[in-house]
């Protein structure tokens, strides 16, 4: 939650800063411009699929039925590892909620670099800090208040558990849930050009069809453009050089007394 | 403040009201004489006093799902100016904020939906989380529009006292533009036709009503008032700007703001009656043309500005 960006986490903290900053950018001309509109555009797009991507995570992870044999048996660990995962989450909630002091911290760190960030002025921090402790108390005071009301309207009411709605479907299994590639599908489908879609999937024909299979795999557009532009040129290059790494050591001392004669000359 | 926050009980209290007029307008053009208006004040009460059923697979997290999303749409009222007047929350970002915990409550509506290990909820869900990205950009380009012409970030700026009104005389045509830019990502962010279908049966081509297929009860009623709210929350922010005139006489304010609200309740009513759900492949360059049209509002008011 904290890594989408939603308030009342850190994540949100650092991107309310940052939007905050783009959007001053708004009020300039021609250049600076273009620029704040791409990165506030282009924010809000991370965040919503920062949403998609770590709802994915959760979902096919941690929740609905073990979708393995090895899932099924699993057992939670132990306290001081519980622990350890404790501190971080509520560090994230803390930062969150109180982001002040720990922009405070960083500012005087960068301070320190002589950079000239020293001159930063702290007032417009304090205001936007002390707003976003302000609204995740709001947060925090309504859900507390509905969570509440809910336990109300929860008294002495019967409450039962039965299997999920199938759709009439009697026969479900585990394997009919939604996994990793079918929830980011339309997603991957709609950024296509960014995120390059393979599908194996042999057709089904004939009156009794064989057994099928599907198999879909997204590839990384840096590694498909880097190897062919990158790094076969590089590994061709290196290849052709390759007598020079033999493995005789007395060659190689040659080579150590040549480099030293040759910063001779340079001294 | 004490004034701000009647006005906050008051649009809680109205929200499920306002969506009943959708539905009179809706039978009104199937020739029926459709539910009383009062009809989604009878459902709420009714699933108030019902019991619940919880999945096998679900844990704490399905619970919590429908208190988080009506919590947050409450929240977002909030910061909402009704009729002009001031909101009970405002400072300088709030919009950021807002957008963001709406973006919450989504979360955690999605993550309720995919703890049920329905493989109808994770469709749903995979919509949900999908067709909002392109809402979510649409929404900062409105906003960045609104930043330039006003140097403001809050909802206080844009709709409180004649900061509107102003606004439509300096960018009429631009303004016209963010209207119905607005007018689709309401649509689409409260799961309308011709986004999603409220009315389908069928589970394959539902969004919002899949997500929420496994809660029932009071969990359920929270997931309907959240759905209300929020809602009204879009829904008064068009009224705030196609009727943005201010008056010296008293209550004129309201009863303009009211007269807004229920015509955009009946125009998202007559869309629904006139036309059908598009196919869901459709459904993103439906929501782009809302970012289009911000883009393009954005870009007249560089000339304008000059």
């Amino acid at each position: 939650m904290a890594i989408c960006g939603l308030p009342p986490f850190n994540g949100f903290a650092g991107e309310f800063v940052v939007y905050m900053g783009g959007f001053q950018g708004i009020t300039l001309d021609k250049i600076p411009f273009a620029v704040s509109v791409t990165a506030i555009i282009g924010l809000a797009v991370i965040g919503g699929l920062a949403l998609a991507c770590f709802t994915r995570v959760l979902g096919i992870v941690f929740q609905g039925e073990p979708r393995t044999a090895a899932a099924r048996n699993k057992t939670e660990s132990g306290t001081t590892m519980l622990a350890a995962m404790g501190v971080l989450a509520a560090a994230c909630v803390i930062i969150g909620v109180f982001p002040g002091w720990f922009f405070n911290l960083s500012l005087s760190a960068v301070g320190a670099l002589n950079l000239g960030y020293a001159r930063i002025p702290m007032a417009p921090f304090a205001q936007m800090t002390g707003n976003i402790t302000a609204a995740a108390f709001v947060i925090l005071v309504l859900v507390l208040v509905v969570a509440g009301a809910r336990s109300l309207f929860y008294r002495a009411k019967p409450v039962s558990r039965s299997g999920t709605w199938g759709c009439g479907f009697t026969q479900p299994t585990v394997k009919m849930q939604y996994t990793g590639a079918s929830y980011a599908f339309d997603i991957v489908r709609f950024f296509r050009p960014a995120a390059p879609l393979e599908e194996h999937h042999p057709p089904v024909s004939g009156r009794f069809p064989a057994a099928t299979r599907y198999e879909s795999r997204v590839h990384d557009i840096a590694e498909r453009c880097m190897e062919p532009g990158l790094v076969r040129p590089v590994q061709f290059l290196f290849d052709r050089l390759r007598w020079i790494q033999h493995g005789d050591i007395h060659l190689y001392i040659g080579y150590i007394l040549l480099a030293i004669v040759l910063l001779l000359f340079f001294i | 403040m004490s004034e701000s926050i009647f006005l906050w009980l008051g649009a809680v209290l109205t929200a499920p009201f306002f969506s009943a007029v959708i539905l009179k307008v809706k039978a009104f053009f199937g020739g029926k004489k459709g539910p009383p208006l009062l009809i989604n004040y009878y459902t709420l009460i009714k699933l108030f006093k019902k019991g619940s059923v919880y999945s096998v697979s679900t844990t704490q997290v399905f619970k919590l799902g429908p208190v988080v999303s009506c919590a947050t749409a409450l929240a977002a009222l909030l910061f909402l100016p009704i009729a002009g007047r001031m909101p009970v929350i405002s400072f300088n970002g709030d919009v950021i904020l807002v957008l963001y915990m709406l973006g919450l409550g989504r979360f955690f509506t999605i993550a309720a939906a995919m703890d049920t290990a329905s493989p109808f909820e994770g469709m749903g869900a995979a919509r949900e989380a999908f067709f909002p990205i392109i809402c979510e950009a649409a929404m900062f380009m409105i906003l960045i529009f609104f930043y330039r012409m006003t140097g403001e970030l809050s909802f206080a700026a844009y709709f409180s006292g004649d900061g509107t009104l102003a606004l439509w005389q300096i960018a009429g045509p631009s303004l016209l533009f963010i209207v119905i830019a607005f007018f689709i990502i309401l649509l689409t962010e409260n799961a309308r036709v011709p986004v999603d279908d409220p009315a389908t049966h069928l589970e394959l081509t539902m969004i919002h009503e899949v997500m929420v297929l496994d809660h029932s009860g009071p969990d359920f009623a929270l997931i309907e008032l959240g759905a209300f709210c929020k809602l009204f929350f879009y829904a008064a922010i068009l009224s705030g700007l196609i009727l943005p005139f201010e008056s010296g006489v008293a209550g004129m304010g309201m009863l303009l703001f009211v007269a807004g609200l229920g015509i955009v309740y009946l125009v998202v009513g007559v869309i629904e009656s006139v036309i059908a759900r598009y196919r869901m492949d459709k459904v993103p360059q439906f929501v782009l043309t809302s970012f289009a049209l911000a883009f393009f509002a954005t870009i007249i008011t560089l000339e304008l500005m000059k």
